[in-house]
């Protein structure tokens, strides 16, 4: 990496947190060199590497696919493996750790909320009655339309970036939120999925899709083009459907 | 069974309930987006207050004379004619066509059809925003001319 | 774990309102306003001038228009007073009571226009 360097430094803070010996988060702020393929993620290894052994900061793959980095660079969310250092040429840098979740320490915080909501709404294909007895050797059909339908919903990595950039889930952590809902809708529009009575409920909900106020920030931040924010449009669209629905024929 | 101590001690950041919005521009745009929706209800305030004041009107009287049509005309030349509310007007003017392009904007993530029933080709957003841009040039050159040509 | 599952909401009823509102907003409220602005610079009376005492007694006096006239009028109420109270939710301010000031404001507001509609109407004839 050394030889690469030309000379360029920028002026990295990071918010610290030691819960064993601070009471609230601190920043620190380090020179760090880089080049033009720098990602943030490299400059933190830089740091821990040469000035700061202690900081503690997630991430597994480096490349966009595990959800691990998921931070705020510059009050922005963003996977620190997929921004890099030459797109704020000139700037100060920021990193903090994702917003509107508790820190556990550093840049770690606990998702374990948007896991136990993405948990909630089953976020796997439950066969139809009429399918309970396929056997294991014969599959579903699929045409490629019905799987271009959900394909988009599906590749969320759990970042926890669209929670981050979402104010309702800020005011109201009950909002099940952008991914999960997301994710809800994608099993919902699966033609080979006959869960969908299972997961109404959760959509249905004032703390479903009825806490969005299409802010649209959800959809601006997604690493991965997800665009939850219009997978929520369309999910208030089939809950508003049900809920016709029902009122003019009640259930049994 | 080792004792292991736990040091866990998750910080809560402060919710800004009332501020969170000042912190980027891109929440900046949402909150003037959604308040909008003040000119709106100006818009029928107005309306209401005109209705209102057109059923005080002396309307048995036949044909209206400026006594017994004056409720309505004080809202005619002195409630809209008021400079106030003239300004007021043509903000909310302003503000309505910010509402509409916003509006317009998010139309097509609401909106997701396919081409045909074969095809993995979607609706093109500018299909979308275009008919939406076309219905409101429509119905504009229609309440205009409507308007004009009544009077 | 046992589940307890979430009540539905009844917020569709309002979001159906307020989607359609707002669309009257954007494709209509522009060119209304026009009117608005055209009236008040113009200065007009019981028969010439925008929205004239005359122009405005034939519109209330047909059903038709006038049934129109109510729902943009209806709709505009429901969407900007949606919009407000989920604004006032946005402010931190989450209660029943903006709820019940909101949503009874629209039904006062829509309600009102109608009878005063139907009243001009039956003086009218």
């Amino acid at each position: 990496m050394e030889q690469t360097l030309n000379n360029k430094t920028m002026k990295i803070t990071v918010q610290r947190y030691r819960p064993e010996q601070d009471e609230k988060p601190w920043e620190q702020t380090f020179d760090v060199p880089y080049h033009n393929e720098t990602s943030v993620l490299e400059a933190l290894f830089y740091i821990k590497d040469n000035f700061e052994p202690s900081l503690s900061f997630r991430w597994s793959c480096r490349m966009a696919v595990c959800g691990s980095c998921g931070m705020m660079v510059n009050g922005v969310p963003h996977l620190a493996c997929k921004t890099f250092l030459r797109d704020y040429e000139g700037k100060d840098m920021k990193i903090e750790p994702l917003a509107n979740f508790p820190i556990e320490r550093d840049l770690v915080v606990d998702l374990s909320d948007l896991i136990e909501k993405i948990e909630r709404i089953k976020p796997y294909i439950i066969p139809a009655p009429k399918d309970k007895n396929m056997p294991l050797t014969k599959s579903f059909k699929q045409t490629p339309q019905q799987m271009e339908a959900y394909l988009q919903f599906a590749q969320c990595i759990n970042c926890g970036c669209c929670y981050a950039a979402c104010p309702q889930y800020k005011l109201n952590p009950k909002f099940i939120g952008p991914a999960a809902l997301t994710l809800l809708y994608r099993y919902n529009i699966d033609n080979r999925d006959g869960g969908q009575k299972l997961r109404l409920p959760f959509l249905n909900a004032e703390e479903g899709v009825w806490s969005c106020t299409f802010v649209g920030y959800c959809s601006e931040v997604c690493p991965k083009s997800v665009d939850p924010s219009s997978a929520i449009q369309l999910g208030k669209k089939m809950s508003a459907t049900d809920y016709v629905f029902k009122m003019i024929k009640p259930e049994e | 069974m080792s004792e292991v101590k736990s040091y866990r001690k998750p910080y809560n950041p402060p919710v800004h309930a009332a501020t969170w919005w000042t912190q980027n521009s891109f929440y900046k745009m949402y909150m003037l987006r959604e308040l909008t929706a003040v000119t709106a209800l100006f818009f029928v305030l107005e309306i209401v207050l005109g209705l209102f004041l057109f059923a005080m009107c002396k309307l048995e009287v036949q044909p209206a004379t400026a006594e017994s049509a004056a409720p309505y005309l004080w809202w005619l030349q002195n409630f809209l004619g008021n400079p106030i509310i003239l300004v007021l007007n043509v903000i909310t003017l302003f503000a309505q066509l910010f509402h509409a392009v916003t509006w317009f904007n998010l139309m097509p993530k609401a909106v997701r059809v396919f081409m045909n029933k074969n095809s993995t080709e979607r609706l093109p957003e500018y299909v979308v925003k275009g008919s939406l841009y076309l219905a409101t040039i429509g119905a504009t050159v229609v309440i205009l001319v409507f308007a004009f040509a009544t009077i | 774990m046992r589940q307890f599952l979430p009540s539905r909401s009844d917020e569709p009823i309002y979001w159906l309102m307020f989607g359609a509102g707002g669309m009257v907003a954007a494709i209509a409220l522009p060119s209304l306003l026009v009117l608005l602005i055209v009236a008040g610079l113009t200065a007009p009376d019981l028969t010439s001038g925008m929205l004239n005492f005359s122009q405005i007694s034939g519109l209330l006096g047909n059903w038709f228009l006038s049934l129109i006239l109510f729902g943009i009028v209806f709709l505009l109420c429901f969407y900007s007073l949606h919009r407000i109270h989920h604004s006032s939710h946005d402010f931190g301010i989450h209660s029943k009571i903006t709820f019940f000031m909101c949503y009874g404001l629209a039904a006062a507001l829509a309600f009102g226009a109608l009878a005063l509609q139907i009243l001009i109407y039956c003086k009218l004839f």
